[in-house]
């Protein structure tokens, strides 16, 4: 940022604080502090607590702000949902708010054509039709739809309180909404709700195709349990739990479980009805013996009867499907685990009612069905759709578009111009959530607040306030209530937690924390398994479904996958891309730039496969095929991955957006028109999975966009991993059997302690992190938080073509071969290691690197002329140079952390160990007198702030009382790279695998010949 | 002997040293269709990379194709492969000079000026991929009030010092070894600008006996100068990469390998530069099969050396125990830049052998189809230490395959008409052989004559 945005910035914000909050005063108009504001000091950040709304998860945050700005986000330590973490998706928030293809202001169709429309005359023109269409139309209720996606709190009364005071109806979309879930727990437990699970109570998790590490409906939260669970980092010698993935696929989460059992798509279940038909459930699942689901599933009897011990044996926990396991028999799926766990004595214990996760609405795809068929009959006169993209999410084959068609009046509330927008007459931008109030309910105990951080960025309005003021216009009418007295969206808001927050002081303590939560009010409420299951009879389903008046009994046949068969056909598993969400998410540059952590591709859709497949059909990364379903058909790069099964393809969703501005736009394809409109019969949510495609290549060839170089290690001393048995051992205190003196040019041999002396012997600091993989989910939370906090700038799928990523943290993926086969999936956080003896810098002929007296590795922008040896001579890889002036398009620039510079091109940067984090506490600490020294924990590296599972510490290693000193002279740490003697300042902490019996062999995972 | 003969002989002898400096001066009559005809294609080429160039510090580094890890490339190549050539002028010039190898009168003064104008072409590439070359002057130890001097310990300011003093070395023999040349050329320049030109630098030379003992002292001095720097250069050079810890660059054989690896290359463009000059102008009389069979024995020499040094890099990868270095040099010959590697193998180490043979030796055709494989084979040996080995380093995450764009080849191609247009120009305004040598060469009747006057 130059020196004039930087003051025209402070002027800008004066004004919008000086006029607090009114939304008239346009940023041209400069006016001097001539009275400062109270809560703005130039170079202090202002923090504010909120809710992130990038996924129905509802995780709590903490929003920096500085001069007015957003900068930042950060998990709210206090929120019970994610504990002060945050995903990258919750990391890249701001770039939604600065994104520069936002939609600016109000705008009408006008001949073929948007033109600008002012919000009042937006407001008026829409309640004179929509009155116009209710006299049309006899006012017959449901001529009038408002399409929203989930919500919940004040935000959905408000919606639902103005669809029923207009005649109108509100129809509930939300792509990922776990109806199949709902069903099942409504059919086994009565209840249609999420339980929560209570992964960290568990020592055994087992999961069906949740993801829920990466987007099962509150990955944050469910990390941060599974770690608590699973991560064993030796300071302590109790044996951690076991995680078992049962998956069509090598998913994220997959790969951290301790086993993948592969299985055939649509058959996963029937492992779990197997494994309770072991635990003695009977009714149905007593069909399914392990042989029987052996021969369906293709999992060796033998491992089924192994978990299902496991299961029994341990405080488990089974975890139901997701979105990958979403075929037309996701109802029955839920249902077999559901009776897993009732089986093995999980309800009530791991799986409670206490704190039902408010999640998404049942049926919201059949509801969408039912309007599609509304709207193809021309029922629908006006339908207003705020926070959904159907046209984007939904099959084409559906024809959704089409019958927007025979809407007479559209409106779009989507503040960027996505798919859907371009089928509607007005387009009405709602804020970002960061600018917008609001609150949020997760779950039952908990509710969130969101409020703005910052004046709106463009000329945008809360949709809220739009709904109050068309309700204003058309007025109460006959059978409607009268608009409430409120006078905005903010006074509703505030009226609506009046019992909550009666007088201000209340209310600014709930702002200040970011919402309440009130864990102890709630009353636990213990599953009671209905009748039918009590008398042990899987066709809980059919009870439940005949009482609810029709439909058929749960049946437990695998499910079908429809589609092309024969030679060169699989079974298509689409599966929700980390980053990227349903598709929400993809006009965050970061977010498309983050490598997937399975593949580690960016900015691309690919079609994942098997090497040996890949091999029989001639497919290199890259090649382009052309995947046909018989619904649809698109084209997209082959990418080999080991976590491909030989008779299935997987592709990611997310991307091939046509519109949505210019980062999202044109990348990739959308593999939801390959899907047909199913449904499963039974909860009517919709089938993600169930086609089989045909593969033909294309012979286009195009550049994979992959991050990782080689799939494994090649036995080097970078991802090291050692035997749960013998780290327990070690970590009570047993000798190492063979100890590895690593004694090096000085007969030293690399421990904290001597690490530790690598900064001024007058300096009370060296530091350093201890990094546990066997923590590390690569989840890439971390790179997200260290491109916000450091400026990272995003380059680009060319670049990313030559590799030239900026991410100064990287996850690498690595495969290694199980001795018993199989492989192990290792993720290993790579960022500068800070080595005491740093191998770039006496290489730099200009000084730029150097060695601070802190003992960080210091990189000095203005002294840098790019010769770049300190980059070949850095055994790591961890330096990144700056091969062009990358661009920040205006408004994404605002979102610049100020502490940080922007590098000039030709310049090398890597991780600083947030160095403007360490001086800021420094300067604070300094107040204190001469000898103070920064206390352990009185700041954190944006990494390790933000990892969902507690993977990074960073600290000071100089203090032997420290956290990271503690653990980096813990049994299990280790330096990567080790005899080169670099001495890094990064231990690591070994992957602690082989728990609990011993894994099957996988046929289907190979890593020979990887690279 | 009577005064008569006497003076027959010297008139004989005078008449050879005419023709002599007729023959050489020719060279700088005016140029023809052809000398124009390649300096309009070297001025185009060069043009281009000019182009390309400003292109480059005007968009970023990035338009070549760097591919991190591979964060050195062409240009580096470029740079180790100019200073390469530049290093068998000097050893021809210098080293055999001291050890009287008389074959090297001939072509000495070509192969010199060849190291000047190489060590000039090789001195652009690390300003070329600077990235931000606007602040080049930072690597050199300037006072300034900061106190800021460039890091010592840095092989890249070794660098820096090596090639500026080898380019003042070298420029200053090249012209020491002219002053008599240049005066031979005043004497009998046609135009008022040769002659102007020629007399200012030929430094007021008139043949004189007490010029002679002068210049001949000064010109063993600088010969012994110039002689540690042949190998003194290459190692600093060398050391670029052997400092570094690189699997594949982190070797103790470097200097030494280096060293004769750029005498190898220097001298296959010797000859790739000679065969064409020596058909050009009609120099059949002064270079003939004996100086080839001898530079083809320098080349066979250090062909020997090379090859070595690679069976033993291979033997010491295997040897070590280290499997980075096994690696790297598994990748090397199997890997995704084994064609690279083998190129460089075919072209430095197997087809020299045909140079155990006087007939491929003595032959002018087949001698500069060899000079020109070895001298593609040198670039790409380069290509395959610095590329190869950086692409396939400790971290297997960041394993990567580089290939060059366009800039690149076009700045390469640049840099290979910026070095032809100097040789053009310096054939067309200073003698490309040195004259004065030659004559000295030819039976000294003069001399002889005298001594029997004496007697007599």
């Amino acid at each position: 940022m130059e020196r004039r945005d930087f003051l025209k910035l402070i002027g800008i914000t004066g004004a919008g604080a000086a006029t607090a909050c009114d939304a008239k005063v346009g940023p041209q108009s400069l006016i001097p502090y001539m009275v400062p504001p109270e809560d703005i000091t130039p170079g202090i950040p202002t923090w504010y607590a909120s809710t992130c709304r990038e996924c129905p998860a509802g995780c709590g945050t903490h929003v920096k702000t500085r001069e007015g700005r957003v900068i930042k986000l950060e998990g709210n330590p206090d929120s019970p949902v994610n504990r002060g973490k945050l995903c990258a998706r919750g990391q890249a928030a701001h770039q939604n708010l600065y994104d520069p293809d936002r939609l600016k202001g109000p705008k009408r169709l006008q001949d073929g054509d948007y033109v600008d429309a002012p919000w009042e005359e937006a407001a008026a023109a829409i309640a004179a039709e929509i009155g116009r269409l209710r006299t049309q139309s006899g006012g017959e209720p449901g001529a009038v739809v408002l399409l929203t996606g989930l919500q919940t709190g004040t935000r959905e009364r408000l919606y639902d309180e103005w669809a029923q005071a207009l005649g109108a109806r509100r129809v509930v979309y939300e792509p990922f909404a776990y109806e199949a879930l709902l069903e099942a727990n409504r059919r086994v437990f009565g209840e249609a709700a999420l339980p929560a699970y209570d992964i960290e109570g568990a020592e055994f998790v087992i999961s069906f195709g949740a993801e829920f590490l990466e987007t099962w409906i509150s990955p944050v939260r469910y990390a941060g349990q599974w770690a608590r669970m699973h991560a064993f980092r030796g300071d302590e010698a109790v044996e951690k739990g076991i995680f078992v993935a049962v998956e069509p696929r090598l998913s994220m989460t997959a790969s951290n479980a301790d086993e993948w059992v592969s299985v055939k798509p649509g058959t996963e279940y029937l492992v779990a009805l197997a494994m309770a038909n072991v635990l003695g459930a009977g009714g149905e699942a007593s069909e399914w013996t392990p042989q029987r689901a052996g021969e369906a599933t293709g999992v060796d009897p033998a491992t089924i009867e192994r978990l299902a011990r496991l299961f029994a044996d341990k405080r488990s926990v089974a975890l139901p499907g997701g979105i990958s396991t979403s075929h037309p028999k996701a109802t029955a799926a839920a249902v077999a685990v559901n009776l897993l766990n009732r089986a093995g004595g999980a309800f009530g214990d791991t799986v409670t009612l206490s704190a039902p996760v408010t999640g998404p609405v049942a049926g919201s795809y059949r509801a969408i069905v039912d309007l599609v068929s509304e709207m193809q009959t021309g029922t629908i006169q006006a339908l207003l759709i705020a926070d959904a993209n159907p046209v984007y999410s939904l099959p084409p084959a559906l024809g959704f578009a089409e019958a927007l068609r025979q809407v007479r009046l559209r409106v779009s509330f989507s503040s960027v111009f996505d798919e859907t927008s371009a089928w509607c007459h007005w387009l009405l931008p709602d804020h970002t959530p960061l600018e917008s109030w609001g609150d949020w309910v997760p779950q039952q105990d908990v509710i969130g607040i969101q409020q703005p951080a910052m004046r709106p960025v463009f000329n945008t309005r809360a949709t809220p306030d739009v709904l109050l003021d068309v309700w204003r216009a058309i007025g109460g009418g006959e059978e409607g209530a009268a608009a409430p007295e409120e006078a905005t969206w903010y006074d509703y808001l505030r009226a609506a937690w009046s019992d909550r927050a009666p007088d201000e002081r209340a209310w600014a303590a709930v702002l200040k924390a970011g919402g309440i939560w009130e864990a102890a009010a709630v009353t636990p409420s213990y599953l009671q398994p209905t009748d039918a299951a009590t008398a042990g009879r899987a066709g809980a389903g059919a009870a439940a479904t005949a009482e609810a008046g029709g439909g058929e009994a749960a049946d437990f046949s695998p499910a079908e996958f429809e589609g092309p068969s024969g030679e060169g056909t699989f079974a298509l598993v689409v599966y929700p891309q980390l980053a990227l969400y349903d598709g929400r998410t993809a006009n965050r540059p970061w977010l498309q730039e983050l490598p997937d952590p399975a593949t580690t591709v960016a900015w691309q859709t690919w079609v994942e496969l098997h090497p040996e497949t890949a091999d029989e059909l001639g497919l290199v990364n890259g090649d382009v095929v052309s995947v046909d379903s018989g619904h649809g058909s698109v084209e997209a790069p082959v990418i080999r991955y080991y976590g491909a099964r030989r008779d299935t393809v997987a592709m990611p969703l997310g991307r091939g957006h046509d519109r949505m501005g210019r980062f999202a736009a044109g990348r990739g394809v959308n593999p939801i028109a390959l899907l047909p409109p199913t449904a499963d019969a039974d909860s009517g949510g919709f089938a993600w999975q169930g086609v089989r495609v045909q593969l033909t290549k294309t012979g286009a060839k195009v550049e994979p966009l992959t991050f990782q170089g080689s799939d494994s290690d090649h036995g080097r001393d970078l991802a090291e991993a050692i035997p749960m048995a013998e780290a327990l051992r070690l970590a009570s205190g047993g000798a190492e059997e063979h100890v590895e003196e690593h004694v090096v040019g000085e007969d030293i041999p690399l421990t904290v302690e001597r690490v530790a002396r690598d900064s001024d012997s007058e300096s009370p600091y060296r530091w350093g992190m201890a990094i546990s993989v066997d923590a590390c989910i690569g989840c890439n939370a971390c790179v997200a938080a260290c491109s916000a906090e450091n400026n990272l700038p995003f380059v680009g799928p060319e670049r990313v073509a030559r590799s030239r990523f900026m991410n100064w943290i990287r996850i690498e993926r690595y495969f290694e071969e199980k001795p018993g086969g199989g492989v192990e999936t290792h993720h290993l956080p790579m960022l500068c290691q800070h080595c005491g003896a740093a191998p770039c810098e006496p290489v730099c002929p200009v000084y730029a690197t150097y060695h601070n007296p802190d003992g960080l590795n210091v990189q000095v922008y203005n002294r840098c002329v790019g010769t770049r040896y300190c980059s070949n001579n850095c055994p790591y890889k961890v330096r990144y140079f700056n091969w062009f002036q990358y661009e920040w398009p205006e408004p994404l620039n605002w979102g610049l952390n100020p502490d940080v510079t922007a590098r000039e091109k030709g310049v090398m940067e890597k991780c600083t160990y947030c160095v403007q984090r360490i001086n800021a506490a420094k300067i604070v600490v300094k107040d204190q007198g001469p000898d103070a020294v920064i206390p352990e924990g009185m700041f954190q590296t944006a990494c390790q702030q933000t990892c969902p599972t507690d993977a990074i510490v960073f600290g000071n290693l100089k203090d032997p009382a420290s956290r990271v000193a503690r653990l980096a002279g813990g049994p299990l740490a280790y330096s990567a790279l080790e005899h080169l003697n670099t001495r890094p300042a990064n231990f690591y902490l070994k992957h602690v695998t082989d728990r609990g019996g011993a894994p099957t062999a996988e046929p289907a995972a190979q890593t020979t010949g990887a690279h | 002997m009577s005064d008569r003969t006497m003076e027959k002989s010297g008139r004989a002898q005078a008449q050879i040293f005419r023709r002599v400096n007729r023959d050489i001066l020719a060279t700088l009559q005016r140029p023809g269709v052809g000398w124009a005809a390649m300096m309009a294609v070297v001025l185009t080429v060069l043009g281009i990379g000019v182009i390309a160039e400003v292109y480059q510090i005007k968009v970023g580094l990035g338009v070549a194709g760097y591919e991190p890890p591979v964060m050195w490339a062409v240009y580096i190549t470029d740079f180790v492969f100019w200073v390469g050539i530049a290093h068998s002028g000097t050893l021809i010039s210098a080293i055999l000079f001291l050890f009287r190898a008389q074959f090297r009168t001939a072509v000495y003064r070509i192969s010199e000026t060849m190291t000047v104008f190489a060590v000039m072409t090789a001195g652009l590439f690390p300003l070329i991929h600077l990235g931000r070359v606007w602040y080049f002057y930072y690597l050199v130890p300037y006072p300034n009030e900061r106190l800021l001097w460039p890091n010592f310990r840095s092989p890249l300011v070794w660098d820096f010092f090596a090639i500026s003093t080898y380019f003042t070395i070298s420029s200053v023999f090249l012209y020491v070894g002219l002053i008599p040349d240049i005066a031979v050329a005043r004497d009998r320049a046609r135009t008022r600008f040769r002659r102007r030109l020629y007399s200012v630098l030929s430094l007021g030379w008139q043949g004189t006996d007490t010029q002679w003992r002068h210049y001949n002292r000064a010109y063993l001095f600088l010969a012994g100068l110039a002689t540690p720097l042949v190998l003194s250069v290459h190692s600093v050079v060398s050391w670029d990469f052997a400092m570094a810890i690189v699997p594949g660059w982190h070797s103790t054989i470097f200097a030494p390998y280096f060293v004769a690896g750029a005498i190898f290359s220097g001298v296959a463009m010797v000859i790739t530069l000679v065969v064409p000059l020596r058909r050009a102008f009609g120099l059949q009389d002064y270079i003939d099969e004996y100086h080839l069979d001898r530079l083809a024995k320098l080349l066979l020499l250090t062909s020997s050396i090379v090859f070595y040094a690679y069976l033993v890099e291979f033997w010491t990868a295997w040897y070590s125990g280290s499997d980075y270095e096994r690696a790297v040099f598994w990748d090397r010959a199997f890997g995704q830049y084994a064609w690279a590697a083998w190129i460089m193998y075919s072209c430095n180490c197997i087809i020299p052998l045909a140079l155990w043979f006087r007939r491929v030796r003595t032959s002018w055709f087949w001698m500069f189809i060899i000079s020109i494989f070895v001298n593609l084979g040198m670039w790409f040996e380069r290509f395959v230490i610095i590329i190869q080995s950086l692409a396939h380093e400790f971290e297997p995450f960041q394993w990567d395959y580089y290939t060059p764009t366009w800039v690149e080849m076009a700045i390469t191609a640049g840099s290979f008409a910026w070095f032809l247009m100097w040789f053009l120009l310096f054939i067309k305004f200073l003698p490309s052989m040195a004259i004065a040598e030659l004559k000295e060469l030819l039976p000294p009747k003069l001399k002889r004559a005298k001594e029997e006057v004496e007697k007599a």
